[in-house]
């Protein structure tokens, strides 16, 4: 089974409100007023995006301008500006035209992904297991409720 | 930066090309027997039909290796049963010790007379074993003449009781076949042939003599010349029963025959006497 080479293309004049995730490769030539996470293949800031938040991805690389954070479990490629701290697990390449105002860390792989993903989902699993319980409850009332029919 | 650029800056941080097996994965997994069963099955059930070919082709083959391998056994234990000697009975032949020089012309005479007969596969005699010639083996075989002890003792069986009368004399020559008599007689000596010849024509003329009717008074002389000529066959057995037994002396034996035929003579005298009378 091949997996298809699945991408998001957000070109130039596409502006975005808000924060991004995506589970496959995704290419920015616009303006993204957010934060971005790429789960998988190759975040692309191309030349001319504008990203005004943090950006997560395996693979990145900034051709474009970058106001934030920039964490990167694998490779990193930077020939444009970020204006932040920079985590990277893997290899980093600076280009003619990088320009990095911030800090450069680098991080070990496991910490780097969780010390972002385990805040987020803490608050949302919650609710998920009450509403499983009170399922759960329910279907044990409707049994209850057919017996005293009974 | 057109779509194909992006695609391939894409590409080349994409993940590679999995493929999925699912029966590895399946056994890969802890699960439990009976599911790995069922995975199974369906595997066999498709691999079966096309087992099955190759599976008749390997039998049918097998089958005919093994009744063309118990063929040639058959016929290997039938030869090594009937023909060709074991191979214990070759070892032991080449175990047997060769015969000398000296020895080996005592078997060549039963040698030549077993390559006469049938082709036997029992190994040879050994030399030790094989019978030696003796005296009784030349003495079996028949002489073409008779020696002197065999024509007396043949004489001896005749004239003994010829001795005693006429009429024994005539059953002796009856009991011994009178052809091998006259052959051991003509082998011993032409020169009493010879005189038995005359001794025919001699008595030739006397039987017409017996037959004529007048002769009433020659009847009796001829009646006693009869019996001086038999008395005449016993006195030549006599000297023919006293003769010398070596060869040398059986030269001198004929010279004695002769002297006796020339005793015998005057008979033929008295004969001639007789037919000087009649």
């Amino acid at each position: 089974m091949k997996t298809e080479l699945n991408i998001t293309l957000i070109a130039r004049g596409c502006a975005i409100t808000g924060d991004m995730v995506v589970d496959h490769g995704i290419s920015l030539f616009g303006l993204l007023d957010g934060g971005i996470i790429s789960t998988q293949g190759l975040l692309h800031i191309g030349e001319g995006g504008l990203v005004k938040g943090s950006a997560q991805g395996e693979h990145v690389r900034i051709d474009g301008r970058v106001d934030g954070d920039v964490h990167a479990r694998g490779s990193l490629e930077i020939n444009g500006q970020v204006s932040g701290d920079i985590f990277y697990s893997g290899t980093i390449r600076l280009g003619p035209r990088a320009s990095l105002n911030g800090t450069l860390k680098r991080v070990a792989r496991m910490l780097t992904i969780e010390a972002d993903s385990t805040p987020d989902e803490g608050p949302i699993a919650g609710p998920r297991l009450d509403d499983v319980k009170g399922h759960e409850r329910a279907e044990s009332n409707v049994t209850e409720f057919s017996r005293a029919m009974a | 930066m057109d779509l194909r650029e992006i695609q391939r800056l894409h590409a080349q941080f994409a993940p590679d090309s999995m493929t999925i097996d699912l029966p590895r994965q399946i056994a890969a997994l802890p699960a439990p027997a009976d599911l790995t069963a069922d995975a199974k099955t369906p595997t066999l059930k498709l691999r079966l039909p096309k087992a099955v070919p190759v599976a008749r082709r390997t039998v049918v083959t097998v089958a005919i290796a093994a009744v063309v391998a118990m063929a040639g056994m058959g016929a290997a234990s039938l030869y090594k049963s009937v023909g060709a000697p074991s191979a214990p009975e070759l070892k032991k032949t080449a175990d047997f010790p060769r015969p000398n020089a000296s020895e080996r012309p005592a078997i060549e005479g039963p040698a030549v007379a077993e390559a006469t007969r049938p082709i036997d596969a029992e190994p040879p005699h050994p030399v030790v074993l094989a019978p030696m010639l003796t005296g009784k083996d030349v003495a079996t075989a028949s002489p073409i003449g008779l020696t002197a002890d065999q024509f007396k003792n043949s004489l001896g069986t005749t004239s003994g009781p010829a001795a005693s009368g006429p009429a024994a004399s005539a059953t002796a020559n009856k009991a011994v076949p009178p052809v091998s008599n006259d052959e051991q007689r003509a082998a011993a000596s032409p020169i009493h042939q010879t005189r038995r010849e005359s001794e025919a024509a001699s008595q030739a003329p006397t039987r017409p003599v017996a037959s004529a009717p007048p002769a009433q008074a020659t009847a009796q002389p001829t009646a006693e010349e009869q019996s001086s000529q038999q008395h005449a066959a016993p006195t030549r057995a006599h000297s023919y029963r006293h003769r010398p037994h070596s060869r040398d002396e059986q030269a001198s034996d004929g010279d004695t025959g002769s002297a006796a035929s020339k005793k015998s003579a005057p008979a033929n005298r008295g004969g001639a006497n007789e037919v000087q009378m009649f």
